[in-house]
């Protein structure tokens, strides 16, 4: 069962701000618009958002709340809103539009009219076994959380100019939608249940990294009318990247396996590729990490969603995890022979207490490359900076409850090594970064992460970390130093999980437990609710 | 390799990580086999591959100390896995003389907590008989032989399939509602600690405080040789009447949460000691064990069977000479035995039910004597092979007795050894098939057994002379320690220690699980010696 709202008062607001659009339209001198269509902003989860025209460092120093939203999202477990897409160009029925779209995780889809805050469309859908009765969703285990996890993705206009967007639900059926208007281009079908993460769309392939459902991840091609359901299981350790898979040029996800047991034909705590044969999943290659057996030991499995690029013409992987160490791969090799070697793997960087909760680096890793070739690679970590670890740059305050980790590529004798460039300020658990014209945002999610307690010891009900929570931080950050360019202070009344910076078109976009999706803008007058 | 037991390369993966059967009490568990069965890293196999150095010193400490004459550290007990506010936790417990307890992060040698316990009562003159000081923790162990990997996740928490923890099946539905969970609060990972003063403690494994108002179970000064909590019943053994407690056994009811009005329950010898080094052995059948030693009285040179509940004895096997180990006790078949080692160099295989039979003088089995020496390790060892076979293992200072033909040797001895017997057969066939001896050793503590390993600790005590020869000559004359790894099935020697170790061990068997093996010199030192993992 579904059901479609599209707000009367939405509508009204819609006619309204039709002439401001089309005042848009018509400003042939302003730069064009792109699209974030994609967590990460690529196939390959790099977070750079290369052809953003708006902001930069000239105006950085502008950056306002524009407005907040609720979203009408009910939590569940800790989980909220994921990182909100955007379109330009939308053709809805009140033209052409630039909407940012917001996953809740309580099957639910809003999506907002970027310049006014408004809702242009929602939905909302209703399966059996949803929601208990009696039971408060808040109350639920935070590592199962139930509900749709993954953050949706846009695809290429079809022959009608109609941008789909495809988001699996809690029952795990895929819906392709029309991002303009909300409406089904396809009747939905069974993809697959599990903790979804960050779907990935790459060519005719969709992908779904997943945990806690048999399976690590599942693609199918979107062409095929039988619908035919690819998986592979790594057999120990579910997909935790919240970024989902990254594709690399031949077509193979990438994706990181949590905690387990490593003993193939079981691949926990390891870095895996599959690709296609025929319409079957196959691993194509894996890297385990040689101290596999103390990762899973604490709980230091490589979580994080690895990101893969190119340099001097030769593609590349890092990846890291809750160890916090960085890893540099070969996609055409990785780990060697043994599957255990590496190309490069720097020192720990966080994690001196070897904590799998509070401290390591969580979600995903970014890179992008300075337009004098150098290439980054950046990892988010939580808790403090590792005593040993010491970077050119370690900006203050010091990081002690979490930050963000810059690393450059360089060659040193033949040899590919990740050299430490800046460590950033301290944030409240530093999540994945994205870049834009030489500028990382990042954010501190102001997330209570602890597991265990003193009291009570291990203790599943995310109540009890939700009350503990603070409030989201936004950084805007130098990429060549991590000097604080910016950042929202106490703007954000809530902290997050699990969620996702956007920035698309001189906007950054947030959202917060409570369902408050935050907007701000370097052309913005200030902020507000309607 | 032995195909019964040894564990493949493929096994001892998967048992590896973390989970697994805890060493929670003095010998492992509460019937004081001082066996894992399901030690995640140590294997013959293992060792042998491990290659030269590859077992080696990991980590030594020394704590800061209060000694009580030879009493320093007790025996560490094990907690493999802890979900702490600061992560998983591999802890090693153990009590200090003076009246702290600490906890050591094993995997990197580091302290994570300590604590001083109030003893409430003023410190009393140490004797060598009566050192005073703390002398027991122990953790809740279940009664029950566990034989497959526990905790969260043992194929980790996130697993796609088989290796997800409880929950629906697989599928983005909702999980239930999991509120805070009586399992997983810290009383139930408590240490117990039997302070000097005689109050028990209950620590937060997480941090080391007290989760309740201690309450008293023996006097204070009392000597406490050994203490086991099962089913919320704390249950410790006292001897050489120390601070004027009753030699015999104490019990209290620890499920209600700190009332002082919950008061122990006693019952005492009539005045034989309480022999061995593990204080009360519980089997599986909820029956209560204690050795005991001259003294007089008809509990004296016995082996007593104790209803757990009450604590009024059940029946006993009545002995010529005093014991020397406490009992261990097993079930095969079915059927319950308890197995302890007297002073006359012989070893005694009892009836679980009926120690002693009708007439309080019949085993099931006795040994002939296989040792001349009179003093042991304190405690029995037994383990089981996976097609059954029952071993029982006495160490024994002195040499082998010409009335013993061991089926194996390993050298000869002059000093002390470990010997191996096998135990089987049915009603009125019993009999303990002496199957090898150890090479030589110094006064060699109760040995314990992970897997198909046997360590054996020569602790180079000096046992002999006048009983009231002064702590200090007693160390004088003692020499280092040497820990030994063997073969469980022939005695013959896989490592050892050599001269890692510089001082002496008195009175404190090994302890060991998760790859690594502990002994605590006389000087207050604990050693780590196992398999290194990378980290």
């Amino acid at each position: 069962m579904r059901r479609m709202i599209i707000c009367a008062a939405a509508l009204a607001i819609l006619a309204i701000a039709g002439p401001r659009i089309g005042a848009q339209g018509a400003a042939a001198a302003k730069p064009p618009l792109i699209d974030y269509s994609t967590d990460g902003g690529d196939a390959q989860r790099t977070g750079w958002i290369r052809d953003e025209k708006i902001i930069s460092k000239e105006t950085i120093g502008g950056l306002k709340l524009q407005w907040k939203r609720e979203t009408g999202n009910e939590p569940r477990a800790l989980h909220a809103l994921m990182p909100v897409l955007v379109a330009s160009n939308l053709n809805t029925s009140s033209g052409a539009k630039q909407l940012a779209i917001v996953a809740g995780i309580s099957d639910n889809i809003v999506a907002f009219d970027v310049e006014t805050g408004r809702i242009v469309w929602r939905r909302q859908w209703d399966y059996p076994g949803q929601v208990v009765p009696g039971q408060d969703p808040r109350h639920l285990g935070f590592l199962r959380p139930g509900g749709s996890s993954d953050t949706p993705v846009i695809g290429p206009p079809d022959a009608q100019g109609r941008r789909p967007l495809y988001f699996v639900t809690g029952d795990g059926m895929l819906h392709i939608l029309n991002a303009a208007d909300g409406e089904d281009l396809q009747p939905p079908f069974k993809f697959h249940i599990g903790k979804g993460w960050s779907l990935n769309l790459v060519g005719n392939v969709l992908w779904m990294a997943n945990t806690y459902a048999g399976v690590s991840v599942v693609a199918t091609k979107l062409d095929d009318p039988q619908h035919t359901i690819m998986t592979w299981n790594s057999g120990s350790g579910g997909a935790w990247g919240r970024r989902g898979v990254a594709v690399d040029s031949t077509g193979t996800a990438w994706f990181t396996t949590g905690d387990g047991i490593y003993d193939p034909p079981r691949y926990a705590n390891s870095v895996v590729g599959v690709h296609i044969v025929g319409d079957e999943l196959k691993l194509k290659d894996y890297f385990t990490p040689s101290n596999w057996q103390w990762l899973w030991k604490r709980d230091l499995d490589p979580n994080n969603t690895p990101t893969i690029f190119t340099y001097k013409g030769r593609e590349l992987i890092a990846a890291s995890g809750k160890e916090c160490r960085l890893y540099l791969l070969d996609p055409k090799n990785a780990g060697g022979a043994d599957h255990h070697t590496p190309l490069y793997k720097t020192p720990l960087f966080c994690n001196e207490e070897v904590d799998f909760q509070d401290m390591g680096s969580w979600g995903a890793v970014s890179t992008w490359e300075d337009t004098d070739g150098t290439r980054w690679v950046l990892a988010p970590f939580w808790g403090p900076v590792h005593s040993q670890f010491k970077a050119p740059i370690m900006n203050t305050p010091e990081a002690r409850e979490g930050g963000v980790a810059a690393f450059k590529l360089e060659e040193v004798n033949g040899q590919l090594q990740f050299t430490a460039a800046w460590v950033s300020r301290d944030m409240k658990r530093g999540e994945p970064v994205l870049i834009v014209n030489g500028i990382v945002f990042g954010y501190g999610s102001g997330e209570e992460t602890k597991q265990a307690f003193p009291d009570i010891g291990l203790q599943f009900d995310s109540s009890i970390r939700a009350a503990k929570g603070t409030r989201a931080v936004i950084y805007a950050l130098d990429a060549r130093t991590g000097k604080e360019l910016w950042s929202s202070g106490d703007q954000m009344h809530q902290w997050n999980h699990f969620s996702g910076i956007t920035v698309a078109n001189g906007r950054v976009f947030l959202g917060t437990y409570d369902g408050t999706l935050y907007s701000f803008s370097v052309g913005a007058a200030g902020g507000g609710t309607p | 390799m032995t195909a019964a037991l040894a564990f493949g390369a493929a096994a001892v993966i998967q048992a590896q990580g973390r989970g697994g059967q805890n060493w929670n009490t003095v010998s492992a568990d509460a019937q004081r086999t001082g066996w894992l069965r399901t030690e995640t890293r140590i294997s013959a196999e293992a060792l042998q591959a491990s290659g030269a150095g590859g077992f080696q010193l990991l980590w030594k400490v020394k704590p800061e100390n209060q000694p009580r004459q030879l009493n320093t550290l007790t025996q560490p007990l094990i907690l493999g896995n802890l979900i702490s506010h600061k992560g998983f936790k591999a802890l090693a417990f153990f009590g200090g003389s003076g009246d702290v307890v600490y906890a050591y992060d094993y995997d990197l040698g580091k302290v994570y907590w300590s604590q001083k316990l109030s003893t409430g009562v003023a410190s009393q003159p140490a004797t060598p008989t009566c050192p005073g000081g703390l002398t027991s923790i122990t953790r809740s162990t279940p009664l029950t032989q566990s034989a497959a990997p526990a905790g969260p996740g043992a194929l980790g928490r996130g697993g796609p399939g088989a290796g997800a923890p409880p929950g629906p099946p697989a599928g983005r539905g909702p999980s239930p509602p999991i509120g805070v969970n009586p399992a997983n609060l810290p009383i139930t990972g408590a240490v117990w600690a039997i302070s000097s003063g005689g109050m028990v403690h209950a620590l937060n494994p997480h941090i080391g405080a007290d989760l309740r108002t201690p309450v008293r179970i023996v006097p204070a000064g009392a000597k406490v040789i050994g203490s086991v909590l099962v089913n919320d019943v704390l249950f410790a053994a006292t001897t050489d009447s120390c601070g004027g407690a009753a030699n015999g056994v104490y019990a209290l009811d620890v499920s209600k949460d700190g009332s002082a009005t919950t008061m122990a329950k006693a019952w005492a010898t009539g005045g034989a000691t309480i022999a061995g080094s593990a204080g009360p052995t519980l089997g599986l059948n909820d029956t209560l064990y204690v050795a005991t030693g001259a003294g007089g009285g008809r509990f004296a040179n016995a082996v007593v069977a104790i209803d757990s509940k009450t604590l009024q004895p059940l029946d006993w096997f009545a002995g010529d000479v005093a014991f020397a180990t406490s009992p261990v006790a097993f079930t095969d078949g079915g059927r319950d035995f308890v197995a302890a080692a007297a002073r006359d160099g012989r070893l005694y295989v009892l009836d679980g039910r009926a120690p002693g039979g009708a007439d309080h003088r019949t085993p099931l089995a006795r040994s002939a004597a296989y040792s001349t020496g009179t003093d042991t390790g304190g405690a029995v060892t037994t383990w089981q092979e996976r097609d059954g076979a029952r071993w029982l293992l006495v160490a024994s200072a002195g040499a082998v007795a010409a009335d013993t033909k061991f089926g194996a040797a390993n050298g000869a001895i002059t000093n002390g050894f470990v010997a191996a017997f096998k135990f089987s057969g049915q009603d009125g066939s019993f009999k303990l098939e002496p199957a090898w001896t150890s090479r030589d050793m110094t006064s060699p503590a109760a040995p314990i057994v992970l897997n198909d390993v046997v360590f054996a600790l020569s602790t180079g005590a000096f046992r002999g002379g006048d009983p009231q020869l002064a702590s200090a000559q007693r160390l004088e004359r003692s020499t280092p320690a040497v820990l030994y790894a063997l073969d469980a099935k022939t005695g013959k020697e896989l490592w050892s220690s050599g001269r890692s170790v510089t001082a002496s061990v008195q009175n404190v068997g090994p302890s060991g699980q998760d790859g690594q093996v502990y002994v605590v010199a006389a000087d207050g030192t604990l050693y780590a010696f196992g398999i290194p993992l990378e980290h």
